[in-house]
């Protein structure tokens, strides 16, 4: 069981991947957007974020560069998208976050999720 | 989108319309995600319940046709890319096992049964590897939709100047995409199938069997001359096997 906060500013899928992730036993929070995830993660709670990448004002990617800029954090980081798996892929690589997947293949999730918070691998 | 509007003002109309649909892979795919995450939740809610068994069928119908408009989708947006000139065409010379063999394990790992064949000795292609995985999950996809039992039956051939990648097609399924008589099928999806094939770089032909079904033939060609004249092939996709 780890603890997870979810952040998406597409509500049904916010509370979709929430759903999915308290099913496997998982302690999940959604944020509908970047206002407050970093008071969140600076309490140091949660063991992964789950990150939408297009999201208006602040995209994930921007969140990303902001996080890592900010000494003390070391919450794992998966981007979460319907971009092309390519390009997704491409992006973890380029911002060196944990892991990816794509919204297409929801019942990979859990294994990206199990994946990254079973090792330090680069990618998932 | 105002962005992708702006951008594309000035060009052809279907170059316009190419481009705006290759700048919307991201908007297209999102709703379509929502309905198979959700679908895909229930069918697991669901299936953990006695009694529910109608239920699961008409959720696994959901699930089933969701998938095949992703797959339309992203042949749509694939296409649209290569004709707008947003992503174009790339060949490279690889191995058509490299493409073959990860679609063949994902259709087994969703309960498919596969029966490969492999003839002669394996060799490289010229092609553009990523639009020819593409184009082949999708019809690869289509053909297991389509079997009475999920399955494929597929045989890859190394000759001397190409590699070709045969797909049987049942009797049902030939007739559903009108695959028989004549070669103007009428299936949308196979269609898109067959275009963007065209465009990896990969002669598409059909042959007709006796009980009424059909083997598509794909074929791919090798790499001719000197490593030289391979770069250059890459560089420009100028293989005088390429249709």
């Amino acid at each position: 069981m780890a603890r997870i906060l979810v952040v998406d500013d597409d509500t049904v899928f916010g509370w979709l991947t929430q759903r999915r992730l308290q099913n496997a036993g998982h302690i999940v929070d959604v944020r509908g957007g970047p206002m407050g995830v970093f008071a969140d993660l600076s309490k140091g709670d949660y063991d992964l974020v789950l990150l939408d990448l297009r999201m208006p004002a602040l995209s994930g990617a921007d969140i990303v560069r902001m996080v890592r800029s900010r000494k003390g954090i070391t919450t794992k980081i998966v981007l979460y998208s319907s971009v092309d798996e390519e390009e997704l892929a491409e992006r973890a690589r380029t911002l060196g976050v944990e892991g990816y997947a794509t919204k297409g293949e929801m019942s990979r999730l859990l294994d990206v999720v199990r994946s990254v918070l079973g090792s330090n691998a680069a990618s998932a | 989108m105002e962005e992708l509007l702006l951008a594309a003002d000035g060009a052809p109309s279907s170059s316009r319309f190419a481009a705006l649909v290759a700048g919307l892979g991201h908007d297209l795919r999102a709703p379509l995600h929502a309905i198979l995450g959700a679908t895909g939740l229930l069918i697991e809610e669901v299936g953990e319940g006695a009694g529910h068994e109608t239920w699961l069928v008409d959720l696994k119908a959901i699930d089933t046709s969701g998938r095949q408009l992703v797959d339309l989708l992203e042949l749509l947006i694939e296409l649209a890319r290569v004709e707008s000139g947003k992503a174009p065409i790339t060949h490279t010379v690889g191995t058509i096992e490299s493409v073959v063999e990860p679609l063949l394990s994902a259709l087994q790992s969703r309960g498919a049964r596969i029966e490969l064949r492999r003839e002669g000795t394996p060799a490289p292609v010229l092609a553009d590897m990523r639009r020819a995985k593409v184009a082949l999950g999708v019809l690869l996809r289509m053909v297991m939709a389509r079997s009475a039992e999920p399955s494929v039956t597929i045989a890859v051939t190394h000759a001397a100047e190409d590699v070709s990648i045969s797909v049987v097609v049942g009797p049902d399924c030939a007739a559903a995409w009108g695959l028989a008589g004549d070669a103007s099928f009428t299936d949308a999806g196979l269609s898109l199938v067959r275009a963007l094939l065209a465009h990896a770089g990969s002669a598409w032909s059909v042959e007709h069997a006796p009980d009424g079904g059909a083997t598509i033939a794909l074929t791919v060609p090798r790499p001719r001359g000197s490593p030289a004249d391979v770069r250059e092939e890459e560089k420009h996709g100028t293989h005088p096997g390429r249709r």
